[in-house]
């Protein structure tokens, strides 16, 4: 048995739907046709910034194999800019929209689950 | 009646095993999962009289590490441990490579009989037996959704044991370290015993119940919070490996700085035939995926996310040798998704198609 359970840890342990790994970074605008997109990798959240005008949306999408749970604010202890609560938990593969963003400011966002800096991101309401 | 119960100093040796392999398909609204995975352990343990009683050596060792990803099997609604310093949510953490290094040791004393342990890894005493041991869960390649209310202390780094047995009767406390395995799968997560658990049990025939309860200090590695957790069982058990009908229902209860969560278990194994088995599994649990996540000064009620789960499956043996047997199976898990999981979650579905290895 145990050499089929070393075969096993060679040919097995593989799952499939892995996110695909983006590098994070870069800012982003508003896509012409939909609100700009916010996409959530293993390796973060891409693009980390994004612009979108005074009474506009974002959208971000889960492409992780984890859930994430979207939040506004830099951290769960200074929540801000309740918009983007409106996002939430996500599990992998699905897309949730903020609320509009009713004046120009900046706005940060966290991941309420997941405590790493790379799921960390700025909108930029103009 | 094996030589060691009768004195004898020779040693007694016992090798038990199980292994499953398998694909896992796990159909969700947005995107489905699926993994080629073995679920498996090895467990050696000898035995031999020494001063009148009977000291026992045992070790379990599980592959999980080599053959699951670190991830976890995709398993929806599934929590317990972390990876990367997050909570694992729909996923179930690959098992520890050492599940178990201690030694016991019962010796009569008059109409009771005493009874001592020492575990570098070890299972407190705490919870119905875990799922992987229970007679009424030995077909079942899954992980309970409810293994983190009632029996995933089983894998405890460090435990002192004691007990006495009267007839029937079972009175048990343990010593133990209350922190979870860390993500390192293959080391030794050693610490003070800061932790306690008492459990009163019962067996009669092939009749079994227990109550216990557990103090656990900061189990959750990204928590600084402790837990008490209760538990209740009662099962029946008839039968071999070969020919069995097993049943048990059990009660699990965690109470937390977050919330209070309850879980209940009915799962039964049913050996239709000398090579088939039924089994079937149903589970409602109390789950806080909404709020997984720790958060470092900020300390709240987690929403809670009632979820069931009913699985059936049939495994039939396909080869029958001195040392082992061989079967192949498949099940289906159907859930009950609460209206605050409902977007995210639809109306998922698990499937397994596995062959399975038993040693005994």
């Amino acid at each position: 048995m145990c050499s089929a359970l070393a075969a096993c840890a060679i040919a097995c342990g593989a799952s499939s739907s892995p996110s695909a790994p983006s590098a994070p970074g870069g800012t982003g605008t508003a896509a012409p046709s939909g609100p700009p997109t916010i996409t959530i990798t293993s390796a973060g959240v891409s693009p980390v910034e994004v612009s979108v005008g005074v009474g506009g949306r974002v959208a971000f999408v889960n492409n992780d194999s984890i859930p994430h749970d979207v939040a506004g604010g830099p951290e769960p202890a200074r929540p801000d800019c309740r918009e983007i609560d409106a996002v939430g938990f996500l599990t992998p593969g699905q897309r949730r929209e903020t609320q509009p963003f009713p004046a120009a400011r900046t706005c940060e966002f966290h991941d309420h689950g997941f405590h790493s800096p790379i799921f960390n991101g700025r909108i930029v309401i103009q | 009646m094996p030589p060691a119960e009768t004195g004898a100093t020779a040693w007694t040796w016992t090798v038990d095993a199980n292994a499953f392999f398998g694909f896992n398909k796990q159909d969700r609204k947005f995107r489905d999962f699926s993994a080629w995975e073995s679920q498996n352990w090895v467990m050696l343990s000898g035995a031999r009289g020494v001063g009148g009683g009977v000291f026992r050596a045992t070790t379990m060792l599980s592959f999980e590490p080599f053959t699951i990803p670190d991830l976890g099997s995709p398993q929806v609604f599934q929590t317990g441990e972390t990876f990367q310093n997050a909570p694992l949510i729909d996923y179930q953490h690959p098992h520890d490579l050492f599940m178990g290094i201690g030694t016991d040791y019962r010796r009569a004393a008059g109409r009771i009989t005493l009874l001592a342990g020492l575990d570098v890894v070890g299972s407190p005493s705490f919870g119905p037996p875990v799922f992987m041991h229970r007679p009424s869960a030995a077909e079942n390649p899954q992980v309970p959704l409810s293994h983190h209310h009632m029996d995933s202390t089983h894998i405890t780094p460090g435990v002192l044991r004691g007990g006495i047995e009267a007839g029937a009767f079972r009175v048990e406390a343990s010593w133990f370290r209350g922190r979870e395995p860390d993500e390192n799968r293959t080391d030794l997560d050693l610490g003070a015993l800061d932790s306690a658990a008492g459990r009163l049990s019962w067996n009669h025939g092939g009749w079994s119940a227990q109550v216990s309860a557990a103090h656990l200090k900061q189990p959750e590695r990204l928590s600084p919070y402790n837990s008490n957790q209760y538990s209740a069982s009662f099962g029946y058990t008839r039968g071999d490996d070969s020919r069995r009908f097993a049943w048990l229902a059990a009660f699990g209860q965690k109470r937390e700085i977050h919330g209070t969560f309850d879980a209940y278990l009915l799962e039964a194994t049913l050996n239709l035939t000398r090579p088939d088995a039924l089994y079937v599994r149903g589970e409602i649990v109390d789950k806080d995926i909404l709020d997984a996540g720790f958060h470092p000064n900020f300390v709240h009620l987690h929403r809670q996310s009632r979820v069931g789960a009913l699985t059936i499956g049939y495994v039939r043996d396909l080869l029958r040798t001195r040392i082992g047997r061989v079967g192949a199976g498949l099940d289906a898990t159907g859930y009950i998704v609460p209206a605050n999981l409902e977007e995210n979650y639809g109306s998922p579905r698990s499937y397994h198609f596995f062959l399975r290895y038993r040693a005994r």
